[in-house]
């Protein structure tokens, strides 16, 4: 502080509306809360030359970094901004240092692990593995499979230009959205390639490592820059990507660089909504789905254009779904310590989708998807992965 | 209580305070009288600036040289009173650089140690600043607190057996062949009216030491300045910040606690009690302060005030900013002959010991005591300690105050108001100006305390009002908002407005 | 896509707005910069409280005084609002409040008083069926505070009660012993109420304050979800009555009804699009073609053939108070004003003129020039705390001029098709 930071700490009036939308609150009562430890504690914490941190910082911790403290604040107040920030700054257990570093550096497994798929899944079930994995910190429960698969993409040349980018979860444990994505933009007529950029950062981000996460960040703004110069859009199918080089990115890197990213940046549905195309028919729906949103595209601010699709081609009812958080947070539900709380706070989710009765849930972020099949037993699809099946079949 | 002791001290802020701790210290009994709470002259109402002396070295070295002797005893008697943040001066492409030149060579005269800097390293620290620095110098500056200063002074002498009587306003002398031999009182809040006498009677009534000499038939000509200042929600620089340039409107940001004083204006005005700021006023500020700090005008503030600086006007001197800060020490017996009384005026907060050190030999002196001065070697200690208290304690979150905390600030308090209550522990004084802790404070001490309920609704409702008086002259932007989140609280959710009037039974 | 309504704002009257177009069958988004203030609101709907301006005797029936301003004080909104769509709003909120599992109730022939936090009564049209209870014929009350609460101050509360009903009430504290390391606010402890041992400790404790045949008064901190259980439960066990007193925020009756509002409405299709400014308009021939939000330093463009701005007034940023000017946030409306911006006194019935600030409409609640009348938009209804010409906090009128002129701008925003008058 203090380079007047939009809608910083001065905008809060204390009215606590933050403190209600938080699920960690609601499930964990000695979390102080996003007011207490955003904008309060920042203040606090500029009082003391921003040096030394209080004591109730290590709560932050348990800072799911779902930015529903965000969305709620009826002053534009942004909690989580401060939060990742001191964050960063705190010295936890060296142990759970480690823990957060292997589960930040989840793009490196990824890579090793869908080499040889088969392996790594075999290993992420063997006990040794398991027992050592504990011994760390890390939860005891099921992890992603780890997949391979080669994406097929047209060459032809075209106007419209997109670069897609899958992010880790799509990469290694999912390569299906890859596909799906890919031919619904080019069945929109776009010519598409994949990116070649690494992890947005997002897993580094909430586990504190805000200096590596920025220098990833710059590397990439630069890869997507080079693209972008060249027509290309930039569309990604994981909300928390999608969030990250909208908004992390401009906090990291502050200028006109990520602003020109950020404004290139699309969620799939997104520019199919803007662009108003429609390459689906709607032939066989589905009679019944749970949509839910995850928190980090209710954050971007663009609606729920992958549900507005669903509903208009491919789901008789669609349950959309935008009041509860999964839970999971990326790498926080693989907590060993934050596992209990991480299912606490998917409880009303999964209890509401129990409920409905529905055979399908449908949701755009790959570790909500875990978490609800985890948390319910329900088959969880990406909404790509849904809609390629209603692809016009004129090409 | 007895009613005679050896001196009388009228005032309550930072030299009258300094007068009874320095008088107790040597053995002599006094008495001080404030007619409000303590440090609610002057010594509440500026900019908190512990000075190193650099803003004085060009145009009065002396003070300067004061200013820096004193700034580095008090760091080392009063830590709980004061922050020491450090200083910078900065000068912008703006500015005459010649005049920076003049001001090293004064510094070095003074003996005030300065540091160049560069304006990238700097900014790298002080991210507000504006870019166009072009000169950067760091100084001992240091932030203080008046309130706590001056309860901290009266601490120390009540341990030495001096005693302190607050809501106390002097109402006149009793002269006897043209020597003081007692002060009458009265106290504001029951009205009663005493006398008691004494063998001395220090002045230190500041801005008011005109009208207490009146009292006595003296004349004492003080000019009061009135300066505005204005507090900003946030720490703005880490560093007191000054402008490198002679003194002027706006020049000085000081880090105080969780909020940023900014200040000041220098306007004759005709009242030692003109406390208020204007909206104009603040805005002329906060356009000269935007010249340091771009984003000043985006920033939250969260109320403005005044202060009047005591300025003591010899015959023929200078007036405002062009007077000297320097003090003077008047025993009226040179001037008219009255025995018993010696006044003091002009000076600064920061150089309040040794004021007091001089007005204390004098009159000990005259009293026939020739035991030393040992203010700057003694600690003094805050009545109400900030450290220590732990989350979950908390009663107002914005200034982490505690229930111990207020039950400390009380103590042997007959009767007090939640603004005696903040100037001790800061309650209230956060981004909200105790929308939340208000209400908390009334109901515990209600029942701590066991209050009749409409003396809690009455410590309840001024201290709102006293806090909306505050804001008024800032009430835009974020304030405004506030300000209308308070009145949803107190009047349509709590409906205290109509609470005591009687027209409202059922 | 194009919706029929676009409702700015998430206040209490944006809700209302967005239930009138929905009941019509039309497509509604709700797009708001946060959550609204209903969360710090006190969960009550207060139509008229005190005839403004310097009553000091509260209103005992406010639809006949609400006839009386509508003729007597025509700049006021209720004017604009008419007697009829006050009860209509009326009916509709109640007739809502069922289904969404949080019913209210209440005449708009008479107020009840409620106590408040600090021990004073307000006047209040509509509430929680839970709160219909007679504070001043009741038997004998027991105001009890819950000790980890730093919000709530039983024995403070009781005295002034006492003063006002003349009669002795007696107070009392309960200890839940949580040890949670913070301080709690209403929100936590109606978190912590939600469990069945710590629901258990508080009757228990509840039990040696002896109050069975008594009026419990206590902070609302019941529960958040589920307070209707606990309430009855509280009741059948000690056999007593309770009443919820509302907070300081964040408070708890607020929540519940902002919750349950947007709940409801999101199931009746409603969408909502929460957490950004509508920082975007282009406006055409005196009609509004879009809006939009911007993310992300990009516009998101929302399209109607109908608006309500429900944006608030100054708490709620519908208006922004400038150092020299008060500027409406979407539309840059014109303002009405008076020169005084502020009065001394904190604490007058008279009200602060900054509060009088505001949008002056037509009985269209279409925005109009405050000096020729003229129309500045016409497919623009404007409802809440936007609007000009009251002090809601000193009449206690706030939620009521929400509730009813919001349900008037989603009713004429859903018939859609207006020009001028």
């Amino acid at each position: 502080m203090s380079k007047g930071d939009e809608r910083n700490l001065d905008h809060c009036l204390k009215c606590s509306t933050c403190h209600t939308q938080c699920p960690v609150v609601a499930n964990y009562l000695a979390f102080p809360g996003p007011k207490q430890l955003g904008p309060e504690l920042e203040r606090l914490r500029l009082a003391r030359g921003g040096k030394a941190p209080f004591e109730i910082d290590e709560a932050l911790n348990y800072c799911t970094n779902c930015k529903r403290c965000d969305i709620a604040c009826p002053h534009g107040v942004k909690p989580s901004y401060y939060n990742i920030k001191n964050k960063a700054k705190l010295k936890g257990k060296s142990l759970n240092k480690f823990r957060d570093w292997i589960l930040a550096h989840n793009v490196w497994w990824g890579k090793i692990g869908s080499q040889i798929p088969s392996l790594t899944n075999f290993g992420l079930k063997f006990p040794l593995t398991r027992l050592s994995m504990g011994l760390v910190g890390v939860a005891n429960r099921h992890f992603p499979k780890y997949e391979k698969k080669k994406v097929i993409i047209s060459k032809e040349k075209k106007e419209k230009k997109a670069l897609y980018y899958a992010g880790c979860y799509a990469s290694y444990n999912e390569p299906q959205i890859i596909q799906a994505a890919v031919n619904i933009l080019e069945a929109c007529g776009y010519q598409v390639e994949l990116a070649p950029a690494a992890c947005c950062g997002t897993p580094m981000v909430s586990n504190g490592l805000l200096e590596e996460a920025g220098k990833l960040a710059e590397k990439n703004t630069d890869i997507f820059l080079k693209y972008i110069q060249q027509g290309f859009k930039i569309i990604t199918t994981c909300s928390s990507c999608g969030l990250a080089l909208k908004e992390e990115y401009a906090h990291m890197l502050p200028g006109e660089k990520s602003n020109r990213l950020r404004k290139n940046i699309w969620d799939l549905f997104e520019i199919l909504d803007e662009e108003g195309i429609l390459p689906f028919s709607s032939s066989q729906k589905i009679a019944k789905a749970y949509y839910h949103v995850p928190c980090h595209l209710k954050a971007q601010g663009i609606g729920v254009p992958a549900a507005n699709l669903l509903k208009a081609i491919a789901i008789k009812e669609l349950i959309i779904e935008d009041s509860y958080c999964c839970g999971i947070s990326g790498t926080y539900g693989f907590k060993k310590e934050k596992y209990a709380l991480s299912m606490a706070i998917g409880g009303p989710l999964f209890q509401d989708i129990k409920e409905s009765q529905v055979p399908l849930v449908i949701t755009d972020c790959g570790t909500c998807k875990l978490q609800i099949e985890h948390g319910t037993g329900v088959t969880v699809n990406h909404p790509a992965v849904i809609l390629e099946n209603y692809l016009k079949k004129t090409q | 209580m007895t009613n005679k002791v050896q001196v009388v001290v009228i005032g309550g802020g930072a030299t009258g305070t300094g007068i009874l701790r320095d008088l107790a210290l040597r053995g002599i009994d006094s008495l001080l009288v404030e007619q409000n709470d303590l440090a609610t002259g002057t010594s509440g109402r500026f900019h908190g600036l512990l000075h190193s002396g650099a803003r004085y070295v060009v145009k009065d070295l002396h003070s300067a040289e004061e200013c820096i002797q004193e700034n580095i005893i008090l760091k080392e008697i009063a830590p709980d009173c004061i922050e020491d943040t450090g200083g910078m001066f900065i000068a912008t492409k703006n500015d005459d650089l010649s005049y920076v030149n003049q001001w090293l060579e004064g510094c070095e005269k003074a003996g005030i140690n300065t540091g160049e800097v560069s304006a990238q390293e700097l900014l790298k620290e002080e991210p507000a600043l504006t870019p166009d620095i072009v000169k950067a110098y760091y100084v001992p500056d240091a932030a203080v607190d008046g309130f706590t200063l001056a309860a901290a002074n009266v601490l120390s002498a009540n341990k030495a057996g001096a005693q302190v009587k607050t809501y106390t306003k002097v109402v006149g002398f009793k002269l006897e062949q043209n020597k003081v031999r007692g002060v009458y009182l009265q106290n504001k809040r029951t009205g009663k009216e005493e006398l008691v006498g004494c063998d001395y009677v220090i002045n230190a009534g500041g801005a008011w030491a005109g009208q207490i000499a009146a009292l006595a038939g003296q004349n004492i000509n003080i000019s009061p300045d009135k300066g505005v200042l204005v507090i900003f929600n946030h720490r703005i620089t880490n560093r007191v910040l000054n402008h490198l340039r002679p003194p002027g409107d706006g020049d000085i940001f000081v880090p105080h606690g969780s909020v940023t004083v900014f200040g000041t204006t220098s306007r004759l005005t005709s009242s030692p009690d003109d406390n208020e700021a204007t909206r104009g006023e603040v805005l002329e500020l906060l356009a000269e302060g935007s010249n340091l700090v771009p984003d000043l005008k985006e920033m939250r503030l969260i109320r403005a005030f005044a202060g009047v600086r005591p300025i003591y006007q010899p015959e023929g001197g200078e007036v405002g900013r062009e007077a000297t800060r320097d003090f003077t020490l008047i025993d009226h017996s040179r001037f008219t002959g009255l025995q018993g009384m010696v006044s003091v005026v002009g000076g600064k907060l920061t150089t309040f010991r040794l004021m007091a050190k001089v007005a204390v030999d004098m009159v000990a002196g005259r009293l026939g005591i020739d035991k030393p001065c040992i203010t700057h070697l003694e600690k003094i200690y805050a009545p109400v300690p900030r450290n220590g208290a732990k989350p979950g304690e908390y009663l107002c979150q914005c200034e982490m105050v505690t229930k111990k905390m207020l039950d400390q600030a009380v103590l042997e308090k007959e009767q007090f108001s939640l603004s005696d209550v903040r100037r001790l522990t800061r309650l209230g004084m956060g981004p909200c100006q105790g929308t939340f802790c208000t209400f908390r404070a009334a109901g515990y001490y209600h029942e701590s305390r066991g209050l009749k309920v409409k003396a809690a609704n009455k410590l309840l409702k001024d201290h709102i009002e006293e806090r909306w008086k505050g804001s008024k002259a800032v009430l835009w932007g974020q304030q405004a908002q506030e300000a209308q989140l308070t009145r949803g609280i107190y009047l349509g959710l709590l409906n205290l407005e109509r609470l005591d009037s009687d027209r409202h039974d059922v | 896509m194009m919706y029929d309504v676009v409702v700015i704002g998430a206040g209490l009257a944006g809700f209302s707005a967005a239930l009138a177009a929905s009941e019509s069958g039309k497509k509604v988004i709700v797009v708001a910069q946060g959550m609204g203030n209903l969360y710090s609101a006190s969960g009550y709907i207060d139509f008229l409280g005190y005839y403004p301006t310097t009553s000091s005797k509260p209103v005992l029936n406010p639809g006949k005084a609400l006839e009386q301003l509508i003729v007597e004080k025509t700049d006021h909104p209720y004017a604009r609002i008419g007697k009829e769509n006050i009860s209509r709003s009326f009916a509709a909120f109640i007739k809502a409040s069922r289904e969404m599992g949080l019913p209210y109730t209440g005449s708009l022939e008479t107020n009840l008083l409620m106590p408040t936090a600090v021990g004073a009564l307000v006047p209040t049209t509509l509430y929680p069926q839970s709160a219909e209870k007679d504070v001043v014929f009741s038997r004998e009350i027991v105001v009890v505070g819950i000790k980890e609460l730093v919000d709530f101050y039983p024995a403070y509360a009781a005295e002034n009660l006492e003063r006002q009903l003349g009669r002795k009430i007696r107070s009392v504290w309960v200890d839940l012993g949580l040890n949670v390391g913070r301080e709690l606010n209403s929100y936590d402890l109606a978190l912590t109420l939600e469990k069945p041992d710590i629901r258990n400790r508080l009757i228990l404790k509840l039990k040696e304050a002896d109050v069975q045949n008594k009026l419990v008064l206590i902070p609302a901190v019941l529960g958040v979800n589920r307070w209707q259980e606990v309430i009855s439960e509280i009741e059948e066990k000690l056999q007593c009555q309770v009443l919820e007193i509302p907070t300081l925020p964040p408070s708890v009756m607020g929540y519940r009804l902002a919750q349950s509002f947007k709940l409801y409405l999101k199931k009746k299709g409603v969408e909502f699009i929460i957490g950004f400014p509508v920082s975007y308009v282009k406006c055409t021939d005196r009609r509004c073609e879009e809006v939009g939000i911007i993310a992300n330093e990009r516009v998101k463009k929302i399209k109607g053939y109908n608006y309500c701005l429900a944006t608030g007034g100054i708490l709620g940023e519908g208006l922004k108070v400038l150092p020299d000017e008060i500027k409406e946030q979407v539309f840059n409306l014109p303002i009405k004003k008076s020169k005084e911006q502020l009065l001394n006194d904190f604490f007058n019935s008279e009200g602060q003129p900054l509060s009088h600030a505001g949008v002056m409409v037509n009985d269209n609640l279409q925005p109009v020039n405050p000096q020729t009348q003229a129309v500045i938009l016409t497919n623009v209804f404007v409802a809440g705390a936007t609007l000009a010409s009251y002090d809601p906090f000193v009449e206690k009128s706030g939620n009521g001029v929400a509730l009813a002129s919001g349900y008037k701008a989603g009713v004429l925003a859903a018939k859609g098709g207006f020009s001028d008058e």
